[in-house]
């Protein structure tokens, strides 16, 4: 009987421990919202779960997820980049601009975008990481400059797509996998091979404790150049999927990513302090803010309150995402 | 290592000396000690070697050959690896993604072999500690004794030829410093130099082979146990000073005792800062808070002006129970804090001198919708002329001032209002001997005008000149009392090291 009892109550504890673990967990409020958000979604929605509107759900989505796993390896780093808007729409024109017929074109053109999404992301780094400059300022001047480039090379919305690429976009690969997720799969695969080097602990160890880092013998101005250049491959899959899904290149297209990433980021629970927080969160918060737009479209908000109705509702989970935080702050009085 | 020697190094952050000249040479694998009183240069001594500060001037030699030490990276290359005092872990990684930091290992040198780091943490953890640390738990969550052992954990994961352990036992319970000592006697078996610095010298005889003494940034002394019988009192007259001390000009004696009790403290504490204080301020008397740096001084000030909330035991204030839920509520009843930082806590940097002399005066509403700046400016200009203050012109920038006219706004503006109780933490760090003295006249001044004072100070001049009783603190508790006949700097020093 007291052997029993005791196995008892030792799983009882195991799972309160588990639970209390999982809340103090900072995305773990971000996934109750997510929950909370797919359930309102559906039943606002009958057709939510059919593999028409999950597709046509994440064709919008997808550069939003994008950009925001870009913005969270920054963030985690302890910096912030405000010129991720400006350096997708300054991409899609880069394409946009040049693209022709040809397959070897198209391809060629694909990694012109990535190689000038690492210039830019490593501009940036160097700013900050080597010269020193505050994040805040220097990714709000670089933003004027990477929006000021698209404007000369595409002073209005145009360039060409093929149609068999834009096309492409909208089915499916093997059939059953729409592409907007199979870009995003890439994404996150990027992501898994980032995960297992040592530079993504590092990018946690100098946004943590830049002094710690340090003194760890970790140098901390390439770390912080190394997470702007980590950071542009998904800019880079961002505007892709922004190309696509618009067809044109666009110098305004990619700006209202900025901020929204940087919601996204802190609805997932990473800490804009930097050193907490996980980019899978980043996913997370992405996710929702996506499906609130959806739920105010759904529920027939008038147009004229979306505005306000989305700030608000961000307002609200960004309030019940810090609820942890706040909490660990009363015990520390 | 079989040799490693530092000789005249020299070190100014800003205008303050850290070190003078500091010397030092070890032969062969020994554990070599390092003692000195607060502000001796241990600490700056010990983050040179690890290449985390630069030196005005330097020689290390290892092995005999002269060597450059720039970067923690340099440091590591020659195998010194220093135990931080100020931690250096990563509060949000894992405990073992900390041990394994910097000097990760790598399959294909592209990815993370996190099996083989995890077996590593375990490996040097198990050695190491009595009780168990789990390696997955994130090191910001571990309580404070806990975590020293990860970082030495992790200084011992970097396979180091030279071990700097910088006050590693100031968090550490009896049992677990038992166990780092038994360590640190296998790595001498293994070759492995050791430096330990430390406040306590029962433990540098315990476990030294030989001890340098550090006094205000100079080696003035060296003991070799192997020579010498391990004997604190071989040790404290090179701490102390040749002639036991500095003689400082006493404060007078004043008879207190008949004067009426202001403050009282009973069993105050602080969660695990301060336990158990009780004290008793008498009117127009100087107490003086001594000891070693960081043993609740500052904590204790900071409770009495309600800037820390206590977690046990009661304040009163003229025999009336006072609860203190905000600053606000210790300015009202006149009991005034000069913050330890200055620059951080006590002023606005880029305001006037104006400005920060009439902003307390919000906290004590006594001012009406409209301010009088007519009447005001003329108060201010009262107190710029009462301290003194070089220029003396209101509308300057505080940011403009030298250090020690700044640290005089701090103080002045509270001369404005009656004061009971003025709480100084450490008012004269950092400025010139003129505004030190200036601003201890006028300490003094409103000492005999009947305002009590509480001055915590890490030079034990200022509080021989300045204290009528000396309370030494060691790890959150008064453990001795100093009346004024006894105060003088060998007393203090020896008292702040508890030792007799």
């Amino acid at each position: 009987m007291i052997v029993l009892n005791n196995a008892t109550t030792n799983r009882s504890s195991a799972f309160k421990d588990f639970l209390k673990n999982c809340t103090k967990d900072s995305s773990f409020t971000s996934f109750i919202v997510l929950v909370l958000l797919i359930i309102v979604n559906a039943s606002l929605q009958p057709t939510f779960f059919s593999y028409s509107s999950i597709k046509s759900n994440f064709m919008t989505f997808t550069p939003l997820i994008l950009v925001s796993m870009a913005q969270g390896i920054i963030v985690l780093s302890g910096n912030l980049d405000l010129s991720i808007g400006a350096a997708t729409s300054l991409l899609t024109c880069v394409m946009a601009s040049l693209m022709t017929d040809s397959i070897t074109n198209v391809v060629l053109l694909v990694l012109l975008g990535v190689v000038t999404a690492i210039a830019l992301g490593a501009f940036n780094g160097s700013l900050i990481g080597h010269v020193g400059l505050p994040p805040l300022i220097s990714t709000f001047a670089t933003s004027a400059i990477f929006f000021g480039i698209a404007m000369t090379i595409m002073p209005l919305p145009g360039g060409y797509v093929p149609k068999y690429f834009y096309r492409w976009y909208r089915g499916d690969i093997l059939k059953f996998i729409p592409v907007p997720i199979f870009i995003l799969l890439i994404g996150i695969a990027i992501w898994v091979i980032i995960k297992r080097t040592a530079v993504y602990r590092y990018i946690y160890a100098v946004g943590g404790s830049e002094e710690g880092a340090y003194s760890s013998g970790i140098k901390v101005s390439n770390i912080k150049l190394m997470s702007f250049i980590l950071a542009s491959f998904f800019i880079a899959l961002a505007s892709i999927c922004l190309l696509l899904s618009t067809a044109i290149g666009d110098p305004r297209s990619g700006l209202s990513y900025t901020l929204n990433s940087v919601a996204a980021v802190v609805i997932g629970g990473i800490s804009l302090k930097g050193g907490k927080g996980s980019v899978g969160g980043a996913i997370v918060g992405a996710i929702i803010l996506g499906l609130l737009i959806n739920v105010i479209f759904f529920a027939q908000v008038s147009s004229l309150y979306q505005n306000f109705a989305r700030g608000m509702i961000i307002v609200i989970s960004l309030s019940i995402a810090t609820i942890p935080k706040l909490r660990e702050e009363s015990r520390r009085i | 290592m079989k040799s490693f020697e530092a000789k005249h190094i020299r070190k100014r952050f800003g205008g303050v000396v850290a070190l003078r000249d500091a010397n030092f040479k070890m032969e062969g694998a020994k554990i070599c000690g390092l003692v000195g009183a607060n502000g001796s240069g241990k600490t700056t001594f010990a983050r040179i070697c690890a290449g985390l500060v630069k030196a005005d001037d330097e020689e290390i030699f290892i092995n005999g050959k002269k060597v450059g030490i720039y970067s923690p990276l340099d440091a590591e290359k020659f195998g010194i690896v220093l135990v931080h005092q100020n931690l250096s872990l990563i509060p949000d990684l894992s405990v073992w993604e900390n041990i394994n930091l910097g000097h990760e290992e790598r399959s294909k040198n592209i990815f993370l072999d996190n099996k083989h780091a995890k077996n590593l943490a375990a490996k040097v953890l198990r050695d190491l500690s009595l009780d168990k640390i789990s390696l997955n738990d994130k090191v910001g969550s571990l309580p404070p004794g806990q975590k020293q052992i990860v970082e030495v954990a992790k200084a011992l994961s970097k396979n180091p030829k030279l071990l700097i352990l910088d006050e590693p036992t100031a968090p550490l319970e009896y049992s677990q410093v038992e166990r780092l000592f038994n360590k640190v006697r296998e790595l001498k078996e293994q070759n492995i130099s050791v430096i330990f610095i430390s406040h306590r010298l029962w433990e540098i005889t315990e476990l030294c082979d030989v001890v340098y003494v550090f006094r205000n940034g100079e080696t003035v002394g060296k003991v070799d146990f192997n020579k010498q019988p391990r004997d604190e009192n071989l040790i404290i007259p090179f701490v102390v000073g040749e002639n036991g001390g500095i003689d400082y000009v006493k404060k007078d004696k004043r008879d207190l005792s008949t004067a009426e009790k202001i403050l009282e403290l009973k069993d105050v504490s602080f969660i695990n800062k301060i336990s158990d204080i009780n004290l008793e301020l008498r009117k127009g008397e100087v107490i003086g808070l001594g000891g070693l740096n960081g043993q609740g001084q500052e904590e204790l000030l900071m409770l009495i002006s309600g800037v820390l909330k206590l977690t046990k035991g009661k304040i009163l204030l003229e025999g009336k129970e006072i609860t203190l839920r905000h600053p606000m509520t210790a300015i009202r009843n006149g009991m005034f804090l000069v913050p330890g930082d200055r620059q951080k806590d006590g002023l606005f940097m880029t305001h006037s001198i104006f400005d920060n002399v009439i902003y307390p005066r919000f906290s004590l509403r006594k001012e009406r919708f409209a301010l009088d700046f007519k009447d005001l400016s003329q108060k201010t200009d009262e107190i710029i002329n009462k301290i003194s203050l070089v220029p003396p012109i209101r509308s300057l920038p505080v940011s403009n001032l030298s250090g020690g006219n700044q640290q005089k706004v701090v103080f002045g503006r509270w001369l404005q209002f009656n004061s009971k109780i003025l709480l100084l933490n450490d008012p004269a760090k950092g400025i010139d001997i003129q505004a030190k003295n200036d601003l201890y006249k006028l300490v003094g001044k409103i000492s005999h005008g009947g305002t009590s004072v509480i001055l915590y100070a890490s030079s034990n001049e200022e509080l021989i000149n300045n204290c009528d009783r000396v309370l030494i603190m060691f790890e959150g508790k008064i453990v001795e009392e100093i009346c004024h006949e006894e105060i003088c700097d060998a007393k203090l020093i020896k008292s702040s090291l508890r030792v007799r």
